[in-house]
């Protein structure tokens, strides 16, 4: 497989997303918001469209992945000929911020490309079922489905969502073959695309507010990697190998972008007025790419429904609209994947299973044991031996270090806080804000019910790995910190 | 940058500051890049560090090993080569070496310790619990096991015959991969290496070079039938099917009982004992297996963190 594949799917992702944009006049974004923005909505809109074909029965063969792409292209095509003569807004960046952006953009986009696959997630939970379905063609085939038989067809998380593996099939059809480092290039722009998103949210409060969360997003080092230099000048030797790698063929940076574009889209439909709906069905058509994604963006989507409706109740029902709109959009966008995931087999941790009020009030009252641990605990050292064995006291410990660990989020979450105070005296803002403290609080629920050992999850890289879901609505808020103060509008 | 509130100086200064961090993902990305470009964007073993050695894991292996063949630790005589790193300036007890031993000690096992520079220092912290020799093939004679622990030079180039002839036939526990296998077991000593491999396992030259061999031998509607001719092992380095489900595709891998050996590692350790438990029915239910997976081939193989050419056997099944 060449690198044509990757930039083909690259490209169609893009043009479709663009044809999906509504015209600049409006809604106003510059040329770097608009790229950014286009390509969330179009990988988002490949994967959904790929998943409701292939639940028609329809097997994503060469013939199909090449219809939807050149679909894509062609309509994004269109819409560029159609809008060359509307004018773009100004960027909110000064010039030197852009490069700085852009150079941490490129950087993300290089690195996720310079090796291939060689993690073991990567390889095993996203795209061995990408491999099958470029050969395969259909979910709903044995290779998904017979990992219960005895013998059985081996398969981790068999009920793990398709995005990844569909963004990364339509790659190796569209490149002639599998290749292990350009299936990775529809992959490769998450971090570049989130800080345009949420310009693009708080361009509406202000162009500083638009500007501070651009910055924010962007120079947030877990959206590369996580406590890099932690070991010290020893880290540089090993840069890129190890476990502290954000980028690759994971689905927590997809979750992130498009679960963050999602927020920022709502943003703006809710500030929109009469035209609000179709930002809204945008953000819609984003939140359910992020649960394309993985699981935890299917659960941030309940959620964000929660907090919409809060917000709506706080606001006394104004505002509800866009987010039933994108809600509605979401779910809609969803069932197809959702139907198809009644079907498949749930081998390990089965989150709904494990949310009981029996489970919850187990671990608030138990310490945890070590049954779970698949190393001898003692392993794990003063982290088992010294520290309180129970849950809820190890997670909070485990995100408050996670809160100030400078090396994996640089200030995001102290200005996360901030902007969560800020919210409260901002009632437009508050569904965001409750957003983030609900989506914490989800992360915090999970982690008191996993069937896995904590220490060993800790060891993993959680709850970093979940909180990066979160970086999109963190540093909306953040960034709307820094928007004048000024009357709610009205709608 | 403007903000306005109360929150507005505190906001402005976190800012500033996060706009200085970052140079953390710049001089990541940057030190990523040139590491990858060293190695020609293409990962291999030797871009690792060449082993992961950890005493508690490293201890549990051994254990577990002895426990695999029913042997009871209170009948094992150890000889620890290398009580601390290579390099280490002092012994205590959270050296390596030191530390893996004690753990064998704790559960029964008679230590035989050598490590010329720290003997006095081992049984200061030791005391009865264990004999002291500063002659490596002094502590061997006689011993049922022996840990290697240390890559000094005086035990990672051992003379092998020497040494089965102090202990013969007895199992060494490579905790650093510092020997030749091979040469070891040529000389009737049972080789386990044990250290935890430093790269990760589809780097693995001897996996690469058999699976290119099973692609060229099946066609790609095969459906594969994987059989453990051991009981499995508890490392999860062992978990060379799923990797061998992903370069194979679109060959179908089929294992018995795929939904446990596809789960956690917890899962995995569950499977690892049903397997265990269910070995001598396991053992004679391959026709009906072979029929209900309606395999095509058939991939025999033995159980190992270590992935090894020779463990592993395709047949084509008849039709």
């Amino acid at each position: 497989m060449s690198a044509l594949g990757g930039l083909v799917v690259v490209l169609a992702a893009w043009l479709g997303g663009r044809a999906l944009l509504p015209r600049r006049s409006e809604l106003a974004r510059s040329g770097w918001e608009e790229q950014g923005v286009a390509y969330l909505l179009g990988s988002s809109a490949l994967v959904l469209a790929a998943m409701a074909l292939s639940w028609t029965g329809l097997a994503f063969s060469g013939t199909v992945a090449g219809f939807v792409l050149a679909t894509a292209a062609f309509a994004g095509g269109w819409r560029l000929y159609r809008d060359r003569g509307e004018a773009l807004a100004a960027e909110v960046l000064t010039g030197g911020q852009l490069g700085l952006v852009l150079a941490l953009a490129a950087g993300s986009a290089v690195m996720t490309l310079a090796w291939p696959l060689n993690e073991f997630d990567p390889i095993l939970h996203f795209a061995y079922k990408g491999r099958l379905l470029f050969s395969e063609g259909l979910p709903a085939g044995e290779a998904f489905t017979a990992v219960s038989g005895d013998p059985g067809r081996v398969m981790t998380h068999p009920n793990y969502p398709l995005g990844v593996p569909f963004l990364e099939a339509f790659a190796a059809h569209a490149g002639g073959g599998w290749g292990d480092r350009w299936v990775q290039a529809p992959l490769a722009l998450w971090s570049a695309c989130l800080p345009a998103a949420v310009s693009l949210g708080l361009r509406g409060l202000s162009p500083a507010a638009a500007r501070a969360g651009a910055l924010i997003a962007a120079c947030t080092p877990a959206l590369y990697a996580r406590e890099f230099l932690s070991g010290g000048l020893a880290d540089f030797a090993a840069a890129g190998l190890g476990e502290e790698k954000m980028l690759g063929g994971r689905g927590d940076l997809p979750v992130m972008a498009l679960f963050g574009a999602g927020a920022a889209l709502l943003l703006v439909a809710r500030r929109g007025g009469e035209r609000a709906w179709r930002p809204a069905a945008l953000a819609g058509l984003c939140l359910a790419g992020a649960a394309m994604m993985k699981n935890e963006g299917l659960a941030l989507l309940g959620v964000l429904a929660l907090a919409l409706m809060l917000g709506a109740l706080l606001e006394r029902g104004r505002g509800w609209r866009p987010g039933a709109v994108a809600v509605g959009v979401a779910a809609l966008a969803l069932a197809p994947w959702l139907m198809h995931r009644g079907a498949l087999p749930a081998i390990d941790e089965n989150y709904g299973e494990q949310l009981s009020i029996e489970r919850v009030g187990h671990y608030l009252s138990n310490d945890e044991t070590a049954d779970a641990s698949p190393i001898r605990a003692e392993n794990y050292g003063p982290d088992w031996t010294e520290a309180s064995r129970w849950r809820p006291a190890r997670i909070g410990r485990y995100f408050g270090l996670e809160f100030v660990d400078l090396l994996s989020w640089g200030l995001l979450w102290p200005l996360a806080l901030l902007g969560l105070l800020h919210a409260a005296r901002r009632p437009e803002l508050r569904w965001l804000a409750l957003l983030l403290a609900g989506g914490v609080a989800l992360y915090a629920l999970i982690l008191l019910v996993t069937p896995w050992f904590l220490p060993s999850l800790h060891k993993k890289g959680i709850p970093a790995r979940l909180l990066i879901h979160l970086a999109g609505p963190a540093a909306l808020l953040a960034g709307a910190l820094f928007a004048p103060r000024r009357p709610t509008p009205d709608r | 940058m403007d903000s306005e509130g109360a929150f507005a100086g505190p906001a402005r200064w976190l800012l500033r500051l996060h706009l200085l961090l970052a140079l953390v993902p710049l001089a990541f990305l940057a030190a990523a890049f040139v590491r990858a470009a060293d190695s020609g964007f293409t990962p291999g073993p030797e871009d690792y560090a060449r082993v992961r050695y950890r005493p508690g894991p490293a201890a549990d292996s051994v254990l577990a090993t002895w426990r695999g063949r029913g042997i009871p630790p209170e009948e094992r005589v150890v000889a620890v080569w290398g009580l601390a790193d290579a390099d280490a300036g002092a012994l205590d007890r959270d050296s390596a070496g030191l530390m893996t031993a004690l753990q064998l000690g704790e559960a029964g096992a008679r230590l035989r310790l050598c490590d010329p520079r720290f003997l006095a220092d081992a049984e200061a912290l030791v005391g009865n619990a264990a004999e002291y020799f500063a002659d490596p093939y002094e502590a061997a004679r006689g011993a049922t096991d022996l840990l290697l622990n240390s890559d000094r030079a005086e035990f990672a180039a051992p003379d092998l015959a020497r040494l089965a002839a102090a202990m013969p036939g007895g199992a060494v526990f490579d905790c650093l991969e510092a020997w030749d296998g091979e040469a070891a077991r040529e000389r009737g000593l049972a080789y386990l290496p044990i250290g935890g491999f430093g790269w990760p396992p589809w780097l693995d030259s001897d996996f690469q070079a058999f699976v290119a061999e099973v692609r060229a031998g099946t066609p790609e509607d095969a459906r594969i039938l994987l059989w453990p001719e051991r009981r499995p092992v508890p490392s999860p380095r062992g978990r060379w099917y799923l990797l061998l489900a992903y370069e194979l595709t679109p060959r179908a891998v089929l294992l018995p009982e795929a939904e446990l050996a596809s789960g956690t590692a917890v899962q995995y350790r569950q499977w690892v004992r049903r397997v265990s438990r269910r070995w001598p029915e396991l053992r004679g239910s391959l026709p009906q297996a072979v029929e209900a997976a309606r395999a095509s081939h058939l991939l025999r193989f033995v159980p190992q963190a270590d992935f090894r050419g020779q463990d592993w056997r395709l047949e084509e099944l008849p039709r």
